[in-house]
Parts: structure tokens; C-alpha cells; sequence
């Protein structure tokens, strides 16, 4: 569970960003923050962590890559990562994917074009 | 835990020194409030984790604490509810740097955890609980504040300039002077330095400025 935090609080110092400027800007508590640095609480949700990258002016995955793999599977259901993982597929793929279309903001016509284009794939093997 | 015995000037000048390596990094002066919690997050690089600490840090023993310093997580935690009243935050906040610039190679020098009159101070760790206030680290914690809140030579200045103000005589010393105007004085100096009436109170009795049959009177 330390991991994430001590890598949050130790690039938070070096952009000289105060712990309770950095809650603020998140909507989050200070003690909430804390306890997540302090590694007594774990990652938060997907989009606060998408915020802090941002206040870092880091890519984010250098802190989803922190995320432990069980906690970013948490709300995938286990048939769907147990199947990606039969295929050989590493686990963290399968968030990754859903971060990406989440981030994307897709349309209806373009959710089709991509069960299309994934549809294609799959009967092309 | 033997607290070594520090003289007043030791610790003015601990508080001072803090106070210009502030003022030089931050490339200027500061005004009569002292932004001490600026110095913590960006001299000393503390956070300050304002909460209701036995609820949001359920993993420290805090129990009735006001503030505490966790040196392992370089984290200064004040409970926001027994810190209300104007002023106290800071003074909190004041209160726990000086544990950090005073005590802090005495804490880590601890092997285990000791009960210490109330309180809790183990090796990385000072829980400040009022209940405690008349030992010996916590009495040093509170002049270190007082004197970073309000240095002597501030003090000074301002008294001198409200007396101007009031149209007092430069020369008169505030024994002469009456509780009403001793009242505006200390009133003056708590909005002016962001600080609470105790403070101002203990602080001019610390500097030997206030007349000290006034004190009663005016702590009411």
C-alpha cells in the first residue's frame, strides 16, 4: 500500500505543492491525502489520480503503474480479467484499456466503431 | 525522557534563527503576523494536516491531543476543534515546529516508547495534550512559539508605534498606563501579529513588559 503514497508525497515535494494546497485543488481531505502518503490508506479512485498526475504535471501512469494490480481490477469482473489473462495478457492491460476509453470520452457511433474494429480482430484469428 | 534545561535566550535565539533563515530564503522580511505556516510547509518542509484526530487518524494514539508532530512522516497534525478560537491554530502550528527545531535529536535519541506525564513521546512521535503544558518540553515548545509569533524586537515596534498612535508619551512605561489603554495595546498587538489575547498576555509577561498586577485583569 506504500508504494503509491510515498512516490505521491515525494514528487508533491519536489513541485513545492503544500499537502493541504494539493487536497484542496483534488476536493479531497487533508487528512485523507495524509493518510494516503503515509500508506494507511490505499490509491484513491481512478479520476483523483488522473487530477494528481495533473497538479504533478506527470503522465499517469507513472502513478496507475503504483496502483496494485488487485485494487484496479477491484471493479472488473473476475471472469473478464481471468479470461484476458488465459490469452496472455497481463492484468494490468485490461484498466488500462477502460482508463483509455473512460478518458476518451466516447460517443455512441464511435463506441460502435470500436466493438467493430475489435469484432474484426477477433475474425481475423 | 530527560529534557536538557535551555535558557530563555536559547530559545529566543533558536526561535530568531528560524525566523531569518525564513525571512532569507523567502528573500525578504516578513510582517508583524509571521506566516509560520508557510515555515513549516516551505522551510521545513512539515505538512500540516488539519483534522479531527481521533476520527481521521484512526492509527496514531492521539487521544485528547491539540497538535502533534509524527517526525517519520515530517507531518505536523493540529485538531481543527480544540484550535477554533483565533489565533490558537497558529500558535498551534508554532507550537509543534519548535518540538521540531528544539527536541527533534532528543525524540530520535529515544529507543522505546515512554509514558511522559500524560503525553506520548516515543521515537518518532510528540503527542501535546493541554494536560501537559507545565513540563519542561512542552513549556520550551511554548516560548519558541510565542517568540517566532512575536519576536521581542517586533513587540517593541509595535508597542512604540501604537503608543504613537494613542498619543501616548514615547517614555512612559506601561506600568503608568491605564488597564483601558493596556487593553488596546494587547487588543492592537492580537490583530496585528494574528494571535490570540492569551498569547499576547503571556508573551508581554515573557518580556518582562507587562505590569505584572495588570495580568489578571486582563487575562479575563
Amino acid at each position: 500500500m506504500g508504494c503509491f503514497g510515498e512516490r505521491l508525497k515525494k514528487l508533491r515535494k519536489e513541485k513545492d505543492i503544500s499537502l493541504r494546497q494539493m487536497a484542496k485543488i483534488l476536493g479531497i481531505t487533508p487528512p485523507y491525502l495524509s493518510r494516503i502518503e503515509n500508506g494507511h490508506e490505499h490509491p484513491p479512485k481512478a479520476e483523483h489520480i488522473s487530477k494528481m498526475a495533473e497538479i504533478l504535471g506527470i503522465d499517469e501512469s507513472v502513478l496507475f503503474e503504483l496502483v496494485p494490480t488487485d485494487l484496479k481490477n477491484k471493479r472488473i469482473p473476475d471472469e473478464i480479467v481471468e479470461g484476458y489473462q488465459k490469452d496472455g495478457v497481463s492484468k494490468k492491460k485490461v484498466p488500462e484499456f477502460f482508463r483509455s476509453v473512460k478518458k476518451a470520452k466516447l460517443t455512441e457511433e464511435e463506441w460502435d466503431e470500436l466493438i467493430e474494429e475489435v469484432k474484426k480482430k477477433g475474425s481475423k484469428k | 525522557m530527560n529534557v536538557p534545561y535551555l535558557r530563555e535566550s536559547e530559545i529566543e535565539n533558536a526561535a530568531l534563527n528560524l525566523l531569518h533563515r525564513y525571512e532569507t530564503s523567502a528573500g525578504g522580511t516578513t510582517g508583524f503576523a509571521i506566516n509560520v505556516e508557510d515555515i513549516a510547509e516551505h522551510e521545513l518542509e512539515l505538512d500540516i494536516v488539519p483534522a479531527d484526530l481521533e476520527k481521521d487518524i484512526p492509527e496514531i494514539d492521539f487521544g485528547d491531543a491539540i497538535g502533534a508532530l509524527q517526525l517519520s512522516d515530517m507531518t505536523i497534525y493540529v485538531d481543527e476543534e480544540k484550535n477554533m478560537v483565533p489565533g490558537r491554530f497558529r500558535f498551534t502550528v508554532a507550537h509543534e515546529i519548535a518540538h521540531y527545531e528544539l527536541h527533534r535529536m532528543l525524540l530520535q535519541s529515544i529507543n522505546n516508547q515512554t509514558d511522559f506525564f500524560n503525553s506520548v513521546v516515543s521515537k518518532d512521535k510528540i503527542v501535546c495534550r493541554s494536560s501537559q503544558q507545565n513540563t519542561r518540553i512542552e513549556w520550551q515548545a511554548n516560548r519558541f512559539a510565542g517568540a517566532l509569533l512575536m519576536p521581542e524586537r517586533s513587540i517593541i515596534m509595535k508597542i512604540g508605534d501604537i503608543k504613537s498612535r494613542l498619543g501616548l508619551n514615547q517614555n512612559d512605561a506601561l506600568d503608568n498606563l491605564s488597564l483601558i489603554e493596556l487593553n488596546r495595546i494587547a487588543n492592537i498587538i492580537m490583530h496585528d501579529f494574528n494571535v490570540s489575547h492569551q498569547a499576547v498576555i503571556i508573551r508581554l509577561n515573557e518580556l518582562r513588559i507587562l505590569p505584572r498586577m495588570e495580568q489578571r485583569v486582563l487575562w479575563s
